[in-house]
């Protein structure tokens, strides 16, 4: 080897040994810190923006609500978070929140908004971040969450939609004074609600990540906002920040004193998240003990599940595993705006035959191969059922009569409907986003289902974006949606039905029942209980008949946790609150 | 000169003019989505959308509910699509009742333009009946209302952005270097030094480290010859084999799992240790073609006249592969550095991805997928300028390595 490339093949080895040491410094763990890898890019933290599972996991260390679910409780309770205690009026209608008196912001950030970086929350802060969410010139992603709901916010919004002078003027009528009927701050410890209609559904929404309470100092600031300098009343605050790949939280200093089983809350000094696309780089972070938990995905599952639980490897360093069921539903769409298979006013006798033909669509999809080949029996259970395990009402109501595969009933249908044979039906369109292998499975099986029962099916690749477009423009005749549940109560689910939400609303399926909707708007309004119970058996029922959907499966997720990271509850509806989390010493 | 430069400048100028152009017309097409879509969210209505695209500029107006319409007469429904200038109506089986033109007619006139036939007819109630009508067909172009007798329809109203201002906006912001916000309101150019210099980070030690080592081999190979020669070549050609996708795999995973040399992922102080692994991964991927390039140039000189006479004349073999082999190679190795420049700029995306170094490689990527239209316009105009850049220092490169080019010029 000549001189010139001896020292070439040095200048290449030098930076890798130096590296190697550095990496060795970096291997020196502090005590009391949790890690934790997602797999996508961090996201900021305007609480307006919260509609990402990496949104509301970072969000979720430094906001708080007035309420939270309670922790090891079940989904559809909750405790106070901002909120000490509140009373409902009898009516339901009016619900009267007390904050905690030893609430306050904190600030990390430089120059700090207040002398010693903090200040009292009070309950104007309340009214300021909901009118803040109502404001349509933000363009709230979360406005859904309080919809409809509040006294005057619906008319507040529709007056600051009108331009930038009526928007300052509703907001300063809204803010001053006696504040909207529906949402005012009697005392600077009281929050009043008053609800347009009754909604048992009310704690969840105020759960939910988007009506989160944080100072206007800090969202109107004009240099800042909250995007990247979040300031909120829980118990982290950002302390290191490159966004979209780095964030670490450190305690508040001083936070109030909350305690539970484990001690004073929160129980982890330092929580550190990253953003590591790569399943396969997480899979080897989490393997060298560098994160704590990790939900495998395809290319390492195998390698790291046996089952029901964690690799025998796995098991002897004792990581355990949970499985999750995820609060969703998967179905196939059948468009009833389509003049083929839909339902259309006025035509009586032909909705008959078309709702025959829905039936035998149903029931010529093999679910045993979808669950074999899509789910790969692991990813998602059955869905006999219109709702998810996770919601109260789900247990009670009857299966579906249509979600099972008998080729030969369908025939009989099909016959039935005046198309034996499928003689004279026109070719069906079936919309799919994509052309991978999935959703080339997924072609087959439909395609393939219908033809044994002798009807014809095209099957259309679309790009996402045609896919979307189509979909929502009620331009699909057949195809394949799958709807996240924003919180345990089954109206989240069932409103996904309601006539209202028809012509481009998430009604994807343009089910236009007066019946189903006179159901779904007394549901909406009552706490659990038999009538409520009576009236989600009576929705399925109309769904059962009217078929705008076949429930297919409802998807699982896989979560590992390394031996150290305890006291973890696994909540759909409320990812990571890390501050109950706790860290034993670290392998 | 002054002649060559101005061309230069003038062809600079219609690249990023074309470039705007392309790129409008991408994003114009749908091709790549509707980015109001994400931005209405997940529960969104017609008027979510609709407020959503005057967010983002397609509508410079928007008013929800500017008409109310009722169908009366027996249970029936019809459906209204837009060409984004006239209204399309179907009945219950699609089949089309006729265009209605809505130029010179008012909101408030909707009623009785529409070709209903009889006995259904409709009951109208406008917010502001003396808006242009026009801008019912601006709102739902590109979707579809249904007038269903089990409820009322509430149509938005719209005054959309002309394209062809949207297009000189967008072009004269190009020009200027004014590239917008990201969509989630960041500044793209502050991004994109950002970004640029993380990718530059890794790309050019990588880069330059390859291409020395593969210079020298080539020499090394073209003096040698024989085993030596064929054993690299064989190795060149067995590390090319292997996907660049399994070599970031396996040795991220033996290097950086198993042997624990190197941090597997991250990206803060101090950096070098977080580079050191996908530098080194580089040019195990890189070096392969990388010497296959110049080991063919070389041995090709090195078989020329001029090289023995050096020899003959005395010179060592190390002196005359110096002297004389390594100039002549100047050529090719300026076409393959040189055109290579703009590529590092944009970085490795499978390393920046599975390391975690926040480039600009897996955020171009990433906007191409989430439809961020600024982000995309800034990194392909910037790609365009870079490598139109790198094509002037070719030529100006060459002329300064070779006097027979120098003298052409």
């Amino acid at each position: 080897m000549s001189a010139a490339a001896r020292r070439l093949v040095l200048l290449a080895v030098l930076p890798l040994a130096a590296a190697s040491a550095s990496c060795q410094r970096e291997g020196a763990a502090a005590p009391s810190f949790a890690s934790f890898a997602l797999a996508e890019e961090l996201a900021d933290f305007d609480p307006l923006e919260a509609w990402s599972t990496s949104h509301q996991v970072l969000q979720r260390q430094v906001y708080e609500g007035l309420v939270e679910y309670r922790y090891h409780g079940r989904t559809d309770e909750f405790v106070g978070l901002l909120a000490e205690r509140w009373e409902v009026s009898e009516d339901g209608l009016e619900w009267r929140f007390r904050l905690r008196p030893d609430l306050s912001f904190y600030d990390p950030h430089e120059p700090p908004l207040w002398p010693g970086r903090r200040r009292p929350v009070v309950a104007r802060d309340v009214v300021d971040s909901f009118l803040r969410l109502a404001d349509p010139r933000l363009g709230a992603q979360g406005w859904f969450a309080l919809e409809g709901l509040l006294e005057g916010l619906d008319e507040f919004r529709e007056r600051a939609a009108k331009g930038a002078e009526e928007a300052e003027a509703a907001l300063a009528a809204a803010r001053d004074g006696a504040g909207l009927p529906g949402l005012r701050a009697p005392d600077e410890a009281t929050v009043v609600l008053r609800l347009r209609r009754p909604a048992p559904d009310l704690l969840m929404r105020l759960a939910s990540p988007y009506c989160v309470v944080t100072p206007r100092e800090a969202f109107a600031h004009p240099d800042r906002g909250l995007r990247d300098h979040p300031v909120g009343s829980g118990p982290y605050s950002l302390a290191e920040w490159l966004p979209r790949s780095r964030a670490v939280f450190r305690r508040v200093p001083g936070w109030r004193t909350v305690e539970d089983e484990h001690g004073p809350l929160p129980h982890i000094d330092e929580l550190r998240f990253q953003a590591v696309l790569e399943g396969s780089t997480r899979a080897l972070l989490f393997e060298q003990g560098q994160i704590d938990r990790l939900p495998p995905v395809q290319d390492s599952f195998a390698r790291m599940v046996d089952g029901d639980r964690p690799s025998a490897e796995l098991r002897a360093r004792g990581v355990r595993l949970a499985v999750t069921e995820t609060p969703d539903l998967s179905m196939l769409v059948l468009n009833l705006d389509d003049p083929v298979i839909g339902d259309l006013p006025g035509d009586d006798a032909g909705n008959q035959r078309r709702r025959l033909l829905r039936r035998a669509i149903a029931l010529s999809f093999p679910y045993e191969r979808w669950h074999r080949d899509i789910r790969e029996r692991t990813w998602g259970s059955p869905a006999t059922r219109y709702l998810p395990p996770s919601v109260a009402e789900s247990a009670g109501l009857p299966e579906s009569a249509w979600r099972r595969h008998d080729p030969e009933l369908a025939r009989r249908l099909l016959a039935e409907a005046g198309w034996p044979g499928g003689d004279g039906l026109p070719e069906l369109q079936l919309e799919l986003s994509g052309t991978d292998q999935g959703t080339a499975d997924l072609r087959d099986m439909v395609v393939e289902g219908l033809k044994q029962i002798g009807v014809r099916c095209r099957a259309t690749a679309n790009s996402p974006a045609e896919y979307s477009a189509k979909t929502r423009g009620g331009r699909a005749q057949l195809f394949f949606w799958s709807w996240a549940l924003d919180w345990p109560d089954a109206a989240n689910l069932l409103e996904v039905f309601y006539s209202g939400n028809a012509g481009g609303g998430i009604n994807r399926a343009n089910l236009r029942s007066p019946a189903f909707d006179a159901l779904f708007e007394e549901f909406r309004g009552l706490g659990p209980g038999p009538r409520r119970m009576e009236l989600a058996r009576e929705m399925v029922l109309v769904l059962d008949q009217e078929l705008p959907v076949v429930p297919v499966d409802h998807r699982r997720g896989f979560l590992l946790l390394q031996p150290w990271l305890k006291n973890v509850e696994v909540n759909p509806f409320d990812l990571f609150p890390c501050k109950y989390f706790v860290v034993e010493s670290r392998g | 000169m002054i002649r060559l430069a101005l061309a230069r400048l003038l062809s600079a100028f219609s690249l990023a003019v074309g470039v705007s152009l392309l790129l409008f017309l991408l994003f114009d097409s749908g091709l790549l989505g509707d980015p109001a879509l994400r931005e209405a969210g997940k529960h969104a209505d017609a008027d979510a959308i609709g407020r959503a695209r005057e967010r983002l500029g397609q509508f410079t107006r928007y008013q929800p509910g500017a008409v109310r319409l009722e169908l009366r007469g027996p249970a029936a429904r019809f459906t209204l699509e837009s060409d984004g200038e006239r209204l399309l109506l179907r009945d219950v089986r699609g089949a089309e009742l006729g265009w209605v033109g809505l130029e010179d007619r008012r909101v408030g006139q909707l009623a009785e333009l529409l070709p209903l036939p009889p006995p259904w007819a409709l009951g109208a109630e406008a917010a502001d009946p003396e808006l242009p009508a026009s801008g019912l067909a601006a709102a739902l172009r590109g979707g579809r209302a249904v007038l269903d007798s089990r409820g009322p329809l509430a149509l938005g109203w719209a005054e959309a952005s002309p394209a062809w201002r949207h297009f000189l906006r967008q072009t004269s912001a190009l020009l200027r270097f004014d590239f917008g916000r990201t969509r989630d309101d960041r500044p793209v150019a502050q991004e994109l030094w950002l970004r640029g210099r993380r990718s530059l980070a890794l790309a050019l030690p990588a880069f330059l480290l390859t291409t020395a080592l593969a210079l020298a081999t080539a020499l090394l190979c073209a003096a040698r010859g024989g085993w030596f020669d064929r054993l690299l070549a064989w190795l060149s050609v067995g590390a090319m084999s292997v996907s660049s996708l399994v070599w970031v795999m396996l040795l991220q995973r033996w290097l950086g799992g198993g042997l624990a040399w190197f941090p597997v992922h991250g990206w803060e102080p101090p950096y070098a240790a977080y580079l050191a692994l996908p530098v080194l991964i580089w040019i195990v991927v890189g070096f392969g073609p990388e010497l296959r390039f110049y080991r063919a140039a070389a041995i090709e000189e090195s078989g020329r006249p001029y090289l023995r006479t050096a020899r003959a004349k005395g010179l060592g073999r190390g002196a005359a592969l110096r002297r004389h082999l390594l100039p002549n190679l100047l050529l090719p190795l300026l076409t393959q550095v040189v055109v290579s420049l703009p590529f590092l700029m944009l970085g490795s995306l499978l390393l920046e991805r599975f390391f975690g170094i926040p480039g600009l490689g897996d955020w171009t990527v990433r906007a191409v997928l989430d439809n961020d239209q600024q982000v995309i316009r800034a990194t392909t105009f910037l790609f365009a300028l870079l490598y139109l850049a790198a094509q002037w220092l070719t030529d100006l490169a060459y002329a300064l390595a070779d006097p027979r080019v120098r003298r052409a010029v």
